[in-house]
């Protein structure tokens, strides 16, 4: 694993307008090169934010952030490095699967053999060759997850922001959409993925960072996360992933976020 | 260059794949154009466009003097005169196929005429009619009363038939009353009013640019509501881009528009037996009228989909609110009827900067220079809807 960090933040804050408490106070944490990092946290912990302000989405209120090496912001080169694939299904429905990549790739200022080139690539790794002509609003909830993933791999991103990519799909698509994600993390791509899912942060992940109330309350290796949750008291015979979602939820606390 | 022309090669095949919008923006005006066009022709007429009101004449006395009246009455230009028998002009007038039927007919040594009235003639109609056929006719007595005096003195031998006194000196009479009508009547701004196809074209017209406010909110909103334009944000374009990319396509949407709507009345109306749109000979005027409603349409569509939360908020507010300002602009109803101060709050309205634009235009031979007012006060609009809606946008998704 490259130990360069492709994501660097520093006391982070960030308060919404007209809001009286901050969204995020204080957040330090770093994600190394080639890495699959978790983001863990219940709704409304901050997650989003963090991910809008590693994104550029949101301005940088406090603290610093550095994103393969660049300080974070309007920086359209640094944009052209990552992507964000977000949680909504973010394209058109009422343009075919073809469409929706070419438009994406032309915002990418892509065009003639290197866009043709780009978008079989994003098609192959998500498995969308038969589907290029169906209209996005058309496509079952697998396909527009694989396609909305696909969109994000357009422009080779060497940092790509997974927010909840396998919300509402069924066990097939999400085992397709977790190997495609393993596959470019293979390939040197760094990966920050966000789910409730715990087995899939598991599975995927090697560095996880849990967060709550805008405060991060723990970043380490899954493998020293794991070995916390074991120390737990109780019910030895669980799983792993049980193991995990009960210390996280030991963090957390159980009750519910409305 | 490539990424704006991805926006606007996906806005337009959205567009093209909405038939609502579609529908909207192109069926609507046509069919508001065809059916107002045609419904109000004849309402348009009497409030002095260019169509004549008809009026019919059946000659039943056959004589000199009936003959020299209809002369006279034909060159009275207010009128449309059409010589008829008896029972298909009374069938005429009853049907309003006709205001009037003028029956002169000999009783005793008098002529007598008889006036019978269409249904639906106005008043105002009737008594210019009444006084148009009572000119005529006085003037046909005056003449024979003179031809009368010219025999009698002529027999008594005080001067000879070719005396210098005849019926042709009543024209140089300096006491003569001489009517003159126009085929089209001032206006209150002292212009020309509009016939029913000059008024209805291009007030549909701009109707139909302002509701390009309802695709693109939508379109707008859904990016937005769909995640699509947070997508959008993280992408190495500019924060603009999916503002232009949207107002680009729209553009020329509205020009398209406008070359279609020109082209129902200049081509399509008098195929259905309604007046040809006149267009002016200013292009120039025009252009700058196009491009600077445009602009207006399009800064009032954008503010309204930052304005608004969700598409059903935007149709409401973007179609009720073109709505109400078609109503006091003059779109539906026609400024020239409205009173005094109606027509002061018209000049609120931007759809009746638009509509007054186009009518300089195509009805008073207007120029660039003559319509740089209301193609001011257009960009001005437009100018400050965008920059509000940049501003609102900022301020609410930063």
């Amino acid at each position: 694993m490259n130990t360069t960090a492709a994501i660097s933040a520093r006391h982070v804050g960030f308060r919404y307008p007209g809001e009286a408490g901050d969204a995020l106070a204080d957040v330090s944490l770093t994600v190394a090169r080639g890495s699959c990092f978790g983001l863990l946290g219940p709704n409304g912990a901050g997650k989003s934010t963090l991910l809008a302000l590693l994104t550029g989405i949101l301005p940088l209120q406090a603290g610093s952030i550095e994103i393969l090496g660049q300080p974070v912001g309007r920086n359209r080169q640094l944009r052209a490095l990552s992507a964000l694939v977000p949680q909504d299904y973010a394209f058109y429905p009422a343009l075919t699967v073809r469409e929706n990549l070419e438009c994406f790739a032309g915002l990418y200022s892509l065009r003639g053999a290197a866009l043709r080139a780009q978008v079989d690539e994003a098609v192959t790794v998500c498995g969308l060759e038969s589907l290029l002509g169906k209209r996005a609003s058309s496509c079952s909830g697998g396909v527009r997850r694989r396609l909305n993933l696909a969109i994000g791999l357009l422009n080779k991103p060497q940092l790509l922001y997974l927010d909840e990519p396998t919300v509402g799909i069924d066990a097939q698509s999400r085992h397709f959409i977790l190997d495609s994600i393993r596959q470019l993390q293979r390939g040197g791509m760094t990966i920050v993925y966000t789910s409730h899912y715990m087995e899939e942060i598991q599975a995927i992940c090697d560095t996880l960072a849990i967060i709550d109330h805008g405060r991060l309350l723990l970043q380490d290796t899954l493998a020293n996360v794991l070995a916390q949750a074991a120390e737990m008291p109780a019910v030895p015979e669980l799983q792993n992933a049980k193991r995990l979602e009960d210390f996280y939820l030991s963090l957390t606390q159980h009750h519910l976020r409305d | 260059m490539t990424a704006l022309l991805a926006t606007i090669r996906k806005e337009l095949r959205l567009l093209l794949r909405d038939i609502h919008g579609l529908l909207l923006l192109f069926a609507m005006p046509m069919a508001f154009i065809l059916i107002m066009s045609l419904a109000l022709q004849e309402q348009f007429a009497q409030h002095g466009g260019s169509r004549k009101i008809v009026a019919l004449l059946d000659d039943q006395a056959q004589d000199d003097a009936s003959r020299r009246a209809i002369d006279l009455l034909q060159t009275r230009e207010a009128f449309a005169w059409q010589v008829r028998d008896a029972a298909t002009a009374q069938q005429a007038v009853s049907q309003d196929e006709a205001a009037f039927l003028l029956v002169l007919r000999q009783q005793g040594d008098k002529l007598q005429a008889n006036i019978l009235v269409a249904p639906a003639t106005s008043p105002q109609t009737e008594a210019i009619f009444s006084a148009t056929v009572g000119e005529a006719l006085s003037r046909q007595r005056v003449e024979a009363l003179l031809r009368d005096m010219k025999m009698k003195r002529a027999l008594a031998g005080e001067f000879s038939l070719d005396d210098d006194v005849d019926e042709d000196s009543l024209a140089a009479n300096p006491v003569s009353v001489r009517y003159s009508y126009r085929q089209q009547a001032q206006d209150s701004e002292g212009g020309v009013q509009p016939t029913s196809v000059q008024q209805s074209v291009p007030a549909w017209l701009v109707f139909a640019m302002f509701f390009s406010v309802v695709p693109l909110s939508n379109t707008f909103i859904t990016e937005r509501q769909q995640g699509t334009l947070r997508r959008l944000r993280t992408l190495p374009v500019s924060p603009l881009l999916p503002l232009i990319g949207k107002l680009l396509p729209y553009f020329v949407i509205n020009q398209i528009q406008v070359m279609l709507m020109l082209a129902v009345g200049v081509y399509l109306m008098p195929l259905l037996g309604a007046d040809r749109l006149t267009l002016g000979d200013s292009l120039a005027g025009l252009v700058v009228m196009a491009a600077s409603l445009s602009l207006a349409a399009l800064g009032y569509g954008i503010l309204i989909a930052v304005v608004a939360r969700t598409t059903d908020q935007a149709t409401t507010l973007g179609g009720v609110g073109n709505i109400l300002l078609a109503a006091i602009g003059g779109i539906m109803v026609p400024r020239f009827v409205m009173p005094d101060s109606m027509q002061r709050l018209a000049d609120l309205s931007p759809m009746a900067w638009g509509l007054e634009g186009f009518l300089d235009l195509f009805l008073r031979n207007g120029t660039v220079r003559d319509v740089l007012p209301e193609a001011g006060s257009l960009l001005l609009f437009g100018c400050v809807t965008i920059a509000l809606a940049l501003a609102l946008s900022l301020r609410r998704y930063p």
